[in-house]
């Protein structure tokens, strides 16, 4: 038995080294890579954004693909799935605008799927309303097997998802809006649902089924900055996020493609400068002053890397550096190189040839200054007023200027606006290298934090204070949404959109410069052109109701910097679908037009709530019943398709392959989610005590009824026989009351057995209180009761 | 091959049948050696399964989900992986708001033991922990598209523990504060796991006030049911914690960790041991245990049958399946190369994974208003909705006149 277990092992060891030097051969068709971004938000607030990315075009046979994954993408007819598992809020007003979209509380799936085909066929057959049904059904079907496969997959209670009454149809995105796109289920032959279920936790158990999709779990390579799960778990936002996509390298390759993001904003305190008292967490110990100063990456985290993961492809970290930097930072720098550490930190920081000493190359050759630069940056710097009156009069850093861009080939629409500083520079180190040299540990130090948070910027217009608007900076469109009224009958909702100034002038002048329509709207202060609205000025708002929620759609109100506007003038698409009751929910989809004049959108609406049935109610109906966020989206005309992120001061480097960056870049229509909300609905007293007096009474109030009914009662026959008896006389007529009397009583002993013993029947401590009472009448009743465990141990 | 698999299990229902004919038979029909034989299972599990529950929602509820995840705690210790294990929680208490030590659970103020640990995998939680999702997983009925993770995949050589702690009462157990599992449903899912052969022997552990009542009922063989406490007794709480401002765990469970942790898979001891050190002084509850099979013993139980993990590979044949697949056949070797076809990491990378992402302006910035794509998918069925129920208000009007008419007509 042994011998053989031995030798199926030798040959299966044997088999496996064959197909593992066959698939050397033929090498890999996964491929892995992993980034890291790391960004201050305030002076106690670092985000850190972890970006693994991997694709395969294997069907069966894969080195570091998950082959779960595989399967569910290639099983379904799945466009694409996006799972995000969120807790906490982005704080807008603090942090700024999130370098990569924020989430809301709870999860979010959004899935496309290719329509099938067959659904024509079958329309084909028996008439397009059948045909639509049985699409609509294998839509359903597929849906529910994918959020049954991600719900195993993510540890996360999605079956909640199933059904369809949490499902909306998707929304009607702001680029679909050109002409014959507009219809947001027809786009392309895609069908994209999507769905919230905002009132789920996110935790350990969801990480880590996430991380057993990575190559290296999190014991080597970037992912083991999340090993410290109470840094992680306690962060103030925590994002975990799924994309599975279906992709293909050419015609005839299909691939597959996983991303997953963690984005967490973790409370990490500079050390102050002459402290060193945190500096013990790294082994330079000796207390360079610089290095005490700053934070390093792992310190912050509490987690280290060890090891480098050996399937990844890339493995990069980004460090954004805070506005108000430069000066403070490079004179501190090249005060003290005692540790590579904080060598590698100088030179890096100065992004020149500051690299003094023997391992400067090394660390010059591993942190490179990124900026964002245009293909034709020569033309860049000094152009039409918008850049000019963004940049607070040319600072103290000669780099800004740099961050300006211009799209030289816009040939889409003829916006040449300058890119602002809507993305930070950005340090990028390679962690093979940082590894390699220091081994034992990435060991990056941070810049120093802002002095205040990014988000609460200087507001004004032409402000000094930085002047930074975009991501990093005070966020270009600030969205609130509460309930109004009160009472558990009706309520009113109201959304508010306001754009910051900074915004307005952009669109403004993007809009100027559009010419056309846009020009013309923005001239005549909008929606004068009844033909066609810029694109610029549209601002989509995509909200579901529950159907417990019953919106009025009557009662929408628009009002436009406090003034009630007609909405029809202002619509620009509308997809509205009324709920049904317990099986979808409402959606209410709109895109309206405000001329960038318009600082605030509000939109009120109001609600009625529907009475729910006793086993409708969560356990904790009393919590309130959540209505999931609203999306708003927007175009930035900042975001310019041609920009590309480029090594060097001047923009001629070399663009490295990331697809971080690709994200970072973004597109032009923003994205940003309100708050969900809670609504409080008629509850009924769940508790058990009311339910027991309920119940008992209603048996107690039956009982008396019955009996006094029968005893006050006087029946017809009961009068009849009277009469009859008093006419007949006395012996006949008392012998029937007699027989009535005796018959009533009968009846009451009947009611009272009944009732006696449906009493003793439901109750069992009346039972046993009956039966002590039957034994002390000296009867034998009752059944011996189970022997237990501890009686026979002897232990009771 | 369907015609043959149906056949095989139609076979085995006659024989099921017949066995149970047998069984049915007075006693001088059946020798008394296959009796035991039936009665005591003999040979060595071949898996190991656990289904750890907790029922119980909110926030101080603590100690009832810190009590599940200190089973766990053991049963992943001593070996068992997360792919058998079942675990249902009800609330989220480790990145709860209100706790302070984020993404950890303890059961004692000391916090030397964080329950909850570095990885745990939760396969039922928040609202979905119900009655009916539990009695599924016992009994093996899921819908369809439930994934195996959800699953209990255990058979007749399976050791099945079974877990619950929260509150209960008479012959009930609540769960998430809106339902109740009754004692005889659970005496009905464990009669019906062991007619399904979905256990070899099960070892159910109540954690709740008057839990004995719970498992009175049980008549499901070879199964072991412990309760912490009887009839009319609680199941106390112990170590509060200040700073959680909360009871941790309860008594029974606290003991049961505390003798776990001394405990590794090399172990040896038995049920009994486990037993003798449950004292009424600590719990202040009387534990009790009863065993369907009255030919076992606690002292015969080894703890690690069922708290442990049990790797027993089999396969069917001498080769295993990497044999089959390099050396057995030469087509495999073929269909290997072409799963293999050779794609570069470079192709890959700039193809999948450098894709711009989604968010680009269209063309032109010109929108036409589209207010005739609108859907008001709604109003056609809402239509026919109310053309039905206006249907049955005529109906149900005509059958009264029509009534009516004929009452009146027998009274003339």
């Amino acid at each position: 038995m042994c011998t053989r277990s031995r030798c199926c092992v030798s040959k299966a060891a044997a088999g496996l080294a064959v197909a593992v030097l066959m698939a050397g051969m033929a090498v890999a068709q996964d491929v892995f890579s992993e980034e890291a971004l790391a960004a201050w938000l305030g002076p106690s607030h670092l985000m850190v954004h972890l970006r693994f990315d991997q694709a395969t075009t294997a069907s069966r046979l894969h080195l570091s693909f998950p082959h779960a994954m595989q399967h569910l993408a290639t099983a379904l007819p799945l466009k694409s799935a996006e799972l995000h598992l969120t807790a906490g809020r982005w704080r807008y007003g603090e942090w700024g605008w999130p370098l990569v979209p924020a989430k809301p509380v709870g999860a979010v799936l959004d899935a496309s799927f290719v329509a099938s085909a067959s659904s024509p066929e079958a329309g084909g057959t028996s008439g397009g309303g059948s045909g639509s049904d049985s699409g609509d059904a294998g839509l359903e079907a597929h849906w529910s097997a994918l959020v049954a496969a991600l719900s195993g997959l993510s540890c996360a209670s999605l079956s909640l998802l199933r059904e369809p009454r949490s499902v909306g149809e998707g929304h009607t995105r702001l680029q679909d809006l050109e002409a014959g796109r507009a219809n947001a289920s027809g786009v392309a032959g895609v069908r994209r649902l999507r769905a919230l279920l905002p009132h789920e936790a996110l935790c350990t158990e969801n990480l880590t089924p996430w991380l057993r999709l990575l190559p290296c779990g999190d014991q080597a390579g970037l992912a083991s900055l999340l090993r410290h799960r109470p840094t992680v778990f306690g962060a103030e936002y925590v994002s975990l996020g799924l994309l599975l996509e279906r992709g293909a390298v050419s015609e005839d390759r299909p691939g597959v493609r996983l991303v997953q993001t963690a984005t967490f904003v973790v409370r990490a305190t500079a050390p102050a400068a002459g402290s060193g008292g945190q500096a013990k967490g790294a082994e330079s110990g000796t207390g360079s002053a610089a290095a005490a100063a700053r934070v390093m990456l792992e310190q912050a985290l509490r987690a280290e890397v060890e090891h480098a993961c050996p399937p990844a492809a890339r493995s990069l970290v980004f460090v954004a550096e805070p506005r108000e930097e430069p000066a403070a930072v490079v004179a501190a720098a090249p005060a003290a190189p005692l540790t590579p550490a904080a060598a590698a930190a100088g030179s890096c920081s100065a992004s020149a040839g500051q690299a003094d000493g023997g391992e400067g190359g090394v660390a010059a050759g591993s942190c490179t200054s990124l900026r964002e630069a245009a293909p034709a940056a020569g033309e860049a710097v000094e152009q039409e007023g918008p850049g000019v009156r963004e940049q607070p009069g040319a600072g103290p850093q000669g780099q800004q200027l740099a961050l300006w861009a211009v799209s030289a080939g816009s040939t889409h629409h003829g916006l040449t606006a300058a890119r602002s500083p809507a993305v930070p520079r950005l340090q990028v180190y390679d962690t093979l290298d940082l590894l390699d040299a220091r081994g034992w540990g990435l060991h990056l130090p941070l810049p120093s934090p802002p002095a205040r948070p990014v988000g609460a910027g200087g507001g004004g217009l032409g402000s000094a204070s930085g002047g930074a608007s975009g991501a990093l900076g005070p966020a270009p469109v600030a969205v609130e949404r509460y309930v109004t009224g009160a009472g558990m009958l009706r309520g009113g909702m109201v959304l508010a959109v306001r754009r910051s100034p900074q915004l307005r002038e952009r669109l403004r002048v993007a809009a100027a410069e559009a010419g056309g329509a846009c020009a013309g709207a923005a001239v005549g202060g909008g929606g004068a052109a009844a033909d066609g609205v810029c694109l610029l000025e549209v601002v989509c708002v995509y909200q579901v109701f529950p159907w417990y929620i019953r919106p009025w759609l009557h009662t929408l109100s628009v009002l436009y910097d406090g003034q009630p506007v007609p909405l029809q003038r202002h619509l620009v698409s509308r997809h509205v679908r009324p709920a049904t009751a317990r099986a979808s929910p409402g959606v209410v989809d709109l895109c309206l037009a405000a001329s960038p004049d318009v600082s605030e959108l509000r939109l009120r609406l109001d609600f009625s709530k529907a009475f729910l049935t006793a086993f409708e109610y969560p356990p904790d109906a009393h919590r309130g019943f959540d209505v999931p966020a609203a999306l708003v989206s927007y175009v930035e005309p900042l975001a310019l398709p041609a920009a590309q992120w480029r090594e060097g001061d001047s923009g001629e480097g070399q663009a490295p392959a990331s697809p971080l960056l690709l994200a970072l870049q973004g597109g032009a229509v923003q994205q940003v989610y309100t708050p969900a909300l809670l609504v409080p609905l008629a509850a009924p007293d769940f508790s058990m005590p009311y339910n027991v007096i309920c119940l008992s009474s209603t048996v107690l109030a039956v009982y008396f009824g019955a009996t006094l009914n029968l005893v006050m009662r006087r029946g017809a026959g009961d009068t009849a026989g009277a009469d009859g008896a008093a006419a007949a006389g006395g012996a006949a007529g008392k012998a029937a009351a007699r027989r009535r009397r005796l018959r009533k009583a009968v009846q009451a002993v009947v009611l009272l057995v009944a009732f006696g013993a449906l009493a003793l029947y439901l109750d069992s401590e009346l039972r046993e209180q009956a039966e002590e009472w039957l034994r002390g009448l000296g009867l034998e009743v009752g059944s011996p009761k189970p022997l237990l465990g501890c009686q026979a141990q002897g232990t009771c | 091959m369907a015609r043959s698999r149906y056949a095989s299990r139609l076979g085995g229902h006659l024989l099921f049948c017949l066995v149970g004919l047998l069984a049915a038979q007075p006693q001088p029909l059946l020798a008394t050696g296959t009796h035991e034989i039936k009665g005591a299972p003999s040979s060595r599990h071949s898996n190991n399964w656990a289904v750890l529950v907790s029922t119980s929602r909110f926030w101080l509820n603590y100690r009832h989900i810190v009590n599940t995840m200190s089973i766990y705690h053991v049963v992943k210790r001593l070996g068992i992986p997360d792919s058998n294990i079942i675990l249902m929680i009800p609330d989220d208490m480790a990145c709860n708001p209100r706790n302070p030590l984020p993404a950890q659970l303890f059961n004692n103020e000391s916090r030397k033991l964080d329950v909850y640990g570095q990885n745990v995998e939760v396969d039922y939680r928040g609202y979905e922990v119900t009655v009916a999702n539990f009695l599924q997983v016992l009994t093996g009925r899921h819908a369809p598209e439930v994934p195996l993770s959800r699953r209990m995949l255990s058979d007749n050589s399976s050791n099945v523990l079974v877990y619950l702690s929260g509150h209960g009462g008479d012959e009930f157990m609540k769960f998430n504060d809106v339902e109740e599992l009754l004692a005889q449903d659970l005496a009905d899912a464990l009669a019906q796991m062991s007619e399904k052969g979905r256990y070899r022997e099960m070892l159910l552990i109540v954690e709740t006030c008057q839990a004995a009542t719970l498992v009175q009922r049980v008549t499901a063989p070879n199964s072991i049911l412990v309760a912490c406490s009887q009839k009319g007794q609680q199941s106390l709480s112990f170590k509060s914690d200040p700073e959680l401002g909360l009871s941790l765990i309860d008594r029974f469970t606290y003991q049961t960790l505390a003798f776990f942790e001394n405990m590794d898979i090399s172990s040896t001891a038995k049920l009994s041991d486990l037993f003798k050190t449950y004292s009424y002084d600590l719990m202040e509850s009387h534990f009790s245990y009863r065993m369907t099979n009255t030919s076992r013993k606690p002292e015969d139980v080894q703890l690690t049958d069922f708290f442990g993990a049990v790797a027993d590979v089999r396969t069917g044949s001498q080769r295993g399946p990497q044999d089959h697949m390099l050396h057995g056949d030469q087509d495999a070797r073929r269909f290997l190369m072409t799963a293999l076809r050779t794609d570069s990491p470079d192709s890959l990378d700039s193809s999948l994974l450098l894709r711009p992402p989604d968010g680009q302006l269209p063309g032109s910035l010109l929108v036409a208003r589209e207010m005739a794509g609108n859907s008001m998918s709604g109003v056609g069925r809402s239509w026919s909705l109310a053309l039905g129920r206006w249907t049955g208000l005529g109906a149900l009007a005509a059958i009264v006149c029509i009534s009516i008419a004929l009452i009146g007509g027998g009274s003339s």
